[in-house]
């Protein structure tokens, strides 16, 4: 008798997991086809040969016609717009002209208005889905044929410094721009990067939101793009910037002197010991890097913020042999960001030795160089970087250094006396 | 009648020289000549030598093919006065005529030049002067090793630096053995050997200088400034050595040589610096605390002076 139960009990299930997931997979299905004429690709076309130079998705987001797509997928027409066009490809084929309206750089996102408002919309979501809630990614990858990419939302990124949504799901080259969309098909979140295998990160619902509210012109004046730019820009890094120099920084302890720790809990930071067998000295270093950067252009990134410490000692090299190691190490600081000729101008560079005490009044006398260069199109705005190399000890030595992408004078002046401050002798 | 022939090449080398004498000396291809030439543009009997009634030396065409000519390609007709110190060219042959009382030039006092240059030429002195170089390549070497030390390849550098010296060395041998017929190859070892010597005592004291007043043109300026004095001064005495220049030619020659030289090692620099580059340009040297005199400024300072760097900034990115 109770085996019978438990036969019976065994059919009920096996029949229960049969049916759910194809219904799982009916899901993304029909979700797609559902929406499949409000999700567009978008195409910019090289005006000069007719042909695609690049391309994304977008979905539309009011019966008005306005279509959400990333910035970086547009980036090349707001770079150079006497050279492309941009235009949309619905399912079906059919083809228009796509002008834009605004752009946001420091969240990705880039909104852009067909001619003709087809009426038809995606519906943003209200409240972001709860941890473990399937998503679907949609886009257009490799220019292949839409897709739907099913997977699970996992919140917002720990330690993110520009917010983004953990998606643990493929998304691929050509569906940025694409939607996200919670199982009652409405938006949570844009595509914006991926990190591969099954690990890409969304823009989340709430910066879309902000996005959009704010006031948008009827159509952009290119000419103003720049500053509109420059002044996001400046107002992400007076945010990030300014935080990092108004917060208490940590110390550690490092050889010989005590430097800043963790500053803040998006930068991540890695530690490193020489372990060659062979070298007649030692060498370790930690190094912190925000890891995120704005996406401006192909070849131009900015809003990063890096921090570095080298230590140096020896007890088998005579002092000659310690120094010519240490040019060696200092000769290598390099900013953290891509830039152009087109984008920024070269570093000027100033060079002079800085005298202070150690925390037990000895005599410290430290090599220093700041560099700076300036952005050519969002003037105001420079990378900076500095690196100091401890002069007045014979056999031991302690290399700081710092870069950061897209700051302006006053902050990155803070910055320089509050990293200068923070490391001290012992 | 005493006549000095010198059988000259168009650069003025004398290749044979030649006395005759007698009431009348004959030039021509035959060999019944005083002064046999063999050109074969020269006629068997081309000319003629002799006194007059008043004492006067002539010399005459003998209705030669291809005339006589003076240095100033001036045809001589018939019979003309000789002139000492001359080129009169038969035919294609060039021929330099003295009286033998033609004047000599003052003589000239061996100068401590030649002093130097020969004491260096001994096999002793040569012997002590690679020993220095291969201390010092050693040394340099050691000093820029940082991990544990393999005898076996400390010789590389001395093996470098011989072989540098010797290929030179061997270069003005050879200009030395076609001009003078003779190389003195110890003599430009031993010259090449401390100019190497003396141009890394250069570089060391132009790091010295950038690293102490961390700006990078009155360094450069310094270190390429005494470097072209120093290889001025090495292209000059290995002419001296292996041609028979004079002074002013050898001066000419040493300046344009290492001019050329200099600007040949600049080029690749100058050529980096008018590209766009994304690396700062700091000073990147670093020396030990005894050889660094500057105390510092003050942090504060520093903070302040860098602010200009904001304003500086070149945006048309050409030099």
């Amino acid at each position: 008798m109770i085996n019978l139960h438990r036969l019976i009990l065994a059919q009920l299930c096996t029949l229960l997991t049969i049916t759910i997931s194809p219904a799982w997979a009916q899901d993304a299905t029909a979700l797609f086809s559902e929406y499949s004429n409000r999700i567009h690709q978008v195409r910019i076309i090289d005006r000069l040969s007719g042909k695609q130079a690049g391309l994304g998705s977008g979905f539309l987001i009011n019966a008005e016609g306005l279509l959400v797509t990333n910035y970086h997928v547009v980036s090349e027409y707001t770079d150079h717009p006497e050279r492309y066009d941009v235009e949309f490809v619905r399912l079906d084929g059919e083809k228009g002209p796509l002008s834009l309206v605004k752009v946001d750089v420091v969240n990705d996102l880039a909104l852009l208005r067909l001619d003709q408002a087809p009426g038809y919309f995606i519906e943003l979501a209200t409240t972001l889905p709860a941890h473990g809630e399937s998503i679907y990614s949609i886009g257009n990858p490799h220019d292949l044929g839409w897709t739907v990419v099913p997977g699970t939302y996992n919140g917002i990124t720990a330690h993110s410094l520009y917010e983004r949504i953990h998606f643990s799901g493929s998304v691929n080259p050509g569906m940025s721009g694409g939607p996200v969309l919670n199982q009652a098909g409405q938006v949570i979140g844009v595509n914006v990067a991926t990190a591969g295998n099954q690990l890409s990160f969304l823009v989340p619902l709430n910066r879309l939101n902000e996005f959009i509210a704010q006031p948008s012109p009827e159509a952009i004046e290119l000419e103003s793009l720049d500053t509109a730019i420059a002044t996001q820009l400046k107002a992400n890094q007076a945010e990030v910037i300014g935080h990092l120099v108004n917060s208490a920084w940590e110390t550690a302890d490092f050889g010989d002197a005590l430097v800043p720790g963790d500053m803040a809990p998006y930068l991540s930071c890695w530690g490193f010991s020489d372990d060659d067998p062979e070298i007649r000295y030692s060498h370790s270093a930690t190094t912190c890097n925000s890891e995120e950067q704005i996406y401006l252009s192909h070849d131009f990134g900015t809003g990063n913020v890096a921090y570095q410490f080298n230590w140096l000692e020896t007890n088998e090299l005579n002092t000659m042999q310690f120094y010519n190691l240490y040019q060696e190490k200092i000769s290598n600081a390099y900013p953290d960001n891509d830039a152009e000729k087109e984008d920024v101008t070269e570093f000027e560079c100033h060079d002079d030795f800085i005298r202070s005490q150690s925390l037990s009044n000895k005599l410290v006398v430290t090599k220093a160089a700041y560099c700076v260069r300036e952005y050519k199109r969002y003037r105001g705005l420079y990378d900076v970087l500095f690196l100091a190399a401890s002069a007045h000890a014979t056999k031991r030595a302690l290399i700081s250094h710092f870069t950061i992408a897209g700051v302006d004078q006053a902050l990155a002046q803070k910055f320089l006396r509050k990293f200068i401050a923070s490391v001290q002798w012992k | 009648m005493e006549i000095v022939f010198e059988v000259v090449n168009r650069a003025g080398r004398v290749l044979e020289r030649h006395r005759a004498s007698g009431l009348e000396v004959t030039i021509g291809r035959a060999f019944d000549n005083a002064l046999i030439l063999s050109d074969e543009t020269v006629s068997p009997h081309h000319a003629r030598i002799e006194t007059n009634a008043e004492g006067k030396v002539l010399l005459c065409d003998l209705r030669s093919l291809n005339g006589i000519r003076t240095e100033r390609h001036e045809r001589v007709e018939g019979i003309t006065e000789l002139r000492s110190g001359v080129v009169y060219s038969f035919g294609r042959a060039r021929v330099r005529i003295y009286s033998t009382a033609h004047a000599v030039a003052e003589t000239v006092r061996i100068g401590g030049l030649d002093w130097l240059v020969n004491r260096l030429s001994s096999t002793q002195v040569l012997a002590l002067i690679m020993l220095l170089a291969s201390v010092v390549a050693i040394t340099q070497q050691w000093l820029n090793t940082y991990s544990v030390i393999r005898w076996q390849q400390m010789g590389i550098s001395v093996f470098a630096v011989l072989t540098v010296a010797a290929v030179i060395a061997a270069f003005w041998a050879i200009v030395g053995r076609v001009v003078k017929h003779e190389g003195r190859f110890k003599t430009h070892l031993a010259l090449v050997l401390l100019y190497l010597l003396a141009q890394s005592a250069i570089y060391f004291c132009y790091e010295l200088i950038l690293f102490n007043s961390l700006s990078t043109m009155p360094s450069a300026v310094f270190g390429l400034g005494l470097s072209f004095g120093l290889l001025g001064t090495l292209i000059w005495l290995s002419l001296h050595v292996a041609t028979s220049q004079s002074a002013a030619q050898r001066w000419k020659f040493a300046l344009g040589a290492t001019s050329i030289m200099l600007c040949l090692s600049i080029y690749p620099e100058i050529l980096e610096r008018t590209e766009f580059s994304t690396s700062p340009d700091y000073v990147k040297v670093m020396k030990p605390p005894v050889l660094r005199y500057s105390q510092g400024i003050s942090a504060a300072d520093f903070v302040e002076k860098s602010a200009a760097t904001y304003g500086q900034t070149n945006h048309d990115n050409e030099i």
